[in-house]
């Protein structure tokens, strides 16, 4: 910025442009990633600290909440990390656009935002129930249901589909 | 000097003169809602004010397979364009990867592919997934409303069957359109087994919104980060199988070989500049579409890289297009403040109760139109009965208003269900939760593109699609959810449907730009003058008295 000593590094998509801007371009951000099986996994806590043993070396310095472009509370979710609760890190998480400001910042050499992409997912995955609704749809297709009310409709001349299309709309759902 | 403007609350003055009227109609309007539109009525506004149906801005293809038909003049200069490369200049004799499977573009529908083809027996080092830009950098990651999948008990997806042909004008492949709906609660389950976190209600179950010119509430969404989640969830899950990936480098032509097959691509390095080929079994298009060229000057809410590169290097392939004479203007791009003029305001917003209103504070259309429909009322609002705002540097909107969506739904509820466009608003002083934004038709999706079958395939052997850049899913108009949906039904169908192509021991020949040559000669055969090349790449946003003083020394 124009008349300021300091050099800030931002999300150009989530900045203000400004007179008097000006800007370079760090291409992508470098990170660390191991691989994990989901499906070998289960909801178990300590799961954070297999796969980033790194965030026991958190110091509290907070440059990661400071750099996040989305005002996230990161150092917060990092320390629910270490607690292995999974619902707050991925609430706290969520809005994570996975920029990766937070780890080239960080002193510990923590990858914040792949800490928290693995609570999400084990979140999404062991600590939510399998939709009922979903379950049960998903049975009927596989049982081929539906096929012969494709057949009938797809057979349908186009006034008859039109006609169809028409009334179904009067029946909407609106809220 | 300029008059100095007055801001309240982030609006010049006399535009918040407009919001008090706003203010003044909300509680008689609350609840309330003017009558859908009649098929003829439908029919009438889109003929007066859709930018599609109006004269001009069209012309006819000259040459190739669709020759003859009508496409915006945007994308006809892209089709009656020059190769970037030609054969002469480029050593094929040299391979730099040779794969099983090219993937061109890592959205949800290049991303959903790669994982498929994984799970049907192609190892991790025999896909590549290449990116204009980064893994992940495309539209998929900025779709904020929803998945549509018909997964509730009054519903079926023979519903959904009927209103995506019906928002299409019937102009859909209905086997297609059969596959997308019957996909789609296998795609919302295989999402939940990967751990995407979708709306769900204090007993855990799905909760699920309507859309323009949708029937029933099918739409699963993320708050207003569907596509975000969606895909880095999938993208987490393509890194951690090893999935080789390429960052930065475009696919500048596609191969040929002598009978005809697709064979791979040539990529383009953007930093060094320097061309690598890739030589594959099969092909999957995932380039996406074309919000970047600005059609009809329109501003758009698409990403950086979405230039139309797909069907430009397939049509020279010689692959059929299909619907590209439609484009898709979302009714609610942001028309002020101006930094963020085109972006998306999801149809989630109207679907949760915010209500388009005119200068006055009055309603003059039914909130949840199929958006070609929507779109045109705005239009006809602004510019025909001069009911509309006018921002500072003269463009016109009307205003969406998104106090009522906490009036309806209890307080928090937009804070809670609508982060991102909360936040970005905030950084301009706007208080969305309080006061209604301004919005205006933009830019944001290719209806049409390369035409596909139920299994991703082209009219080339060798070459797939999926997502975006294919064509005869939405027909002529896509209805909301239905895109995020299409990445990945597709992009998990060419998966397969590729691997069972590989599979089946299919050999190539040697990889030739042969198809480039016949195509040069088309153009100077149709007197095409060498003026333009494509594909572009990348947008031009230089202005003119840059241009006129920029000299190439290298």
């Amino acid at each position: 910025m124009k008349g300021e000593y300091k050099l800030r590094t931002c999300m150009a998509c989530q900045t203000r442009v400004e007179d008097g801007m000006f800007l370079v371009q760090i291409p992508f951000a470098p990170a660390e990633k191991p691989s994990y099986d989901l499906e070998k996994e289960s909801g178990e806590p300590s799961i954070f600290l297999k796969f980033f043993p790194e965030i026991a070396r958190c110091v509290s310095c907070n440059t990661c909440t400071k750099a996040c472009p989305q005002d996230l509370q990161v150092m917060d979710y990092i320390q629910s990390a270490l607690r292995g609760d999974f619902s707050a890190v991925a609430e706290e998480s969520f809005d994570c656009i996975q920029c990766g400001l937070c780890a080239m910042r960080c002193p510990a050499e923590i990858v914040h935002y792949h800490v928290a992409q693995l609570g999400r997912r084990v979140y999404g995955k062991y600590l939510n129930p399998l939709e009922k609704n979903l379950e049960k749809r998903v049975a009927e297709i596989k049982e081929s249901k539906y096929d012969k009310e494709f057949e009938k409709v797809m057979g349908l001349s186009l006034a008859e589909l039109k006609t169809i299309y028409t009334k179904q709309q009067t029946t909407r759902e609106v809220y | 000097m300029a008059k100095e403007l007055k801001f309240i609350r982030g609006y010049p003055e006399y535009m918040y003169e407009s919001i008090r009227l706003v203010n003044k109609t909300r509680p008689k309007r609350k609840g309330k809602l003017l009558p859908q539109m009649t098929p003829k009525e439908r029919e009438e506004i889109l003929n007066l004010c859709h930018p599609d149906y109006v004269p001009g801005g069209k012309r006819e293809i000259k040459i190739g397979q669709n020759k003859g038909e009508i496409a915006p003049n945007e994308l006809v200069d892209l089709l009656e364009a020059y190769p970037l490369i030609e054969s002469k200049d480029i050593d094929l004799a040299r391979i730099d990867w040779t794969v099983d499977i090219l993937i061109i573009g890592g959205g949800l529908a290049g991303t959903s592919a790669a994982l498929l083809a994984n799970d049907n027996g192609i190892p991790a080092d025999k896909i590549l997934l290449t990116n204009k830009l980064r893994h992940g950098d495309a539209n998929s990651m900025m779709a904020q409303g929803g998945t549509q999948a018909a997964d509730r008990p009054n519903d079926s997806p023979v519903l959904h069957y009927i209103d995506v042909m019906g928002g299409g004008h019937f102009t859909n492949k209905p086997d297609v359109v059969k596959a997308l709906v019957e996909d789609a609660p296998l795609v919302i389950k295989w999402l939940e087994g990967l751990g995407a976190m979708f709306d769900r209600d204090e007993e855990g179950n799905f909760k699920e919104l309507t859309g323009g010119g949708t029937s029933r509430r099918r739409m699963h969404a993320c708050r207003d980060y569907t596509g975000m989640e969606e895909l880095r969830v999938l993208r987490d899950e393509f890194r951690n199988r090893k999935i080789p990936c390429l960052e930065f480098y475009p696919a500048i032509e596609l191969l040929t070989d002598q009978e005809n097959k697709v064979a791979g691509a040539v990529l383009w390095n953007l930093e060094t500049e320097e061309y690598k080929i890739v030589k594959a079994k099969a092909t999957i298009l995932a380039t996406g579409g074309f919000g970047r060229l600005h059609i009809r000057g329109f501003a758009t809410t698409n990403h950086y890289g979405a230039t139309w590169d797909g069907p430009v290097m397939a049509y020279r392939a010689g692959a059929k297009l299909r619907d590209t004479d439609t484009v898709q203007y979302h009714p609610t791009g942001a028309a002020y403040p101006q930094q963020i003029v085109g972006l998306l305001l999801t149809e989630k917003l109207r679907t949760s109760g915010a209500q388009p209103v005119n200068k006055n504070g009055e309603s003059f259309v039914f909130p949840l139109e199929p958006r070609d429909v929507e779109a045109s009322a705005f239009i006809r609002e602004c510019y025909i009965r001069d009911n509309g705002i006018t921002t500072p540097v003269g463009l016109r909107g009307i205003w969406l208003d998104t106090p009522l969506i906490d009036i309806i739904n209890g307080e928090g509820t937009t804070q809670k269900s609508f982060p991102a466009m909360v936040r970005m608003f905030n950084r301009f002083g706007i208080d969305m939760i309080k006061d209604p934004v301004l919005v205006f038709p933009t830019l944001h999706y290719q209806n049409g593109g390369v035409e596909t079958d139920p299994q991703g395939k082209t009219n080339i052997e060798g070459l797939f699609v999926a997502g975006e850049v294919s064509g005869g899913v939405h027909g002529k108009n896509r209805l909301m959810g239905n895109s995020t949906l299409d990445c990945m039904v597709y992009g998990r169908r060419a998966g397969i449907y590729s691997a069972e192509y590989v599979s089946k021991g299919t050999q190539l020949n040697v990889p030739t730009l042969k198809h480039t040559e016949k195509y040069i000669k088309m153009l100077k055969d149709a007197g095409i003058k060498e003026e333009r090349k494509s594909p572009i790449l990348l947008p031009d946003y230089r202005g003119k008295a840059t241009l006129a003083r920029m000299i190439d020394i290298f």
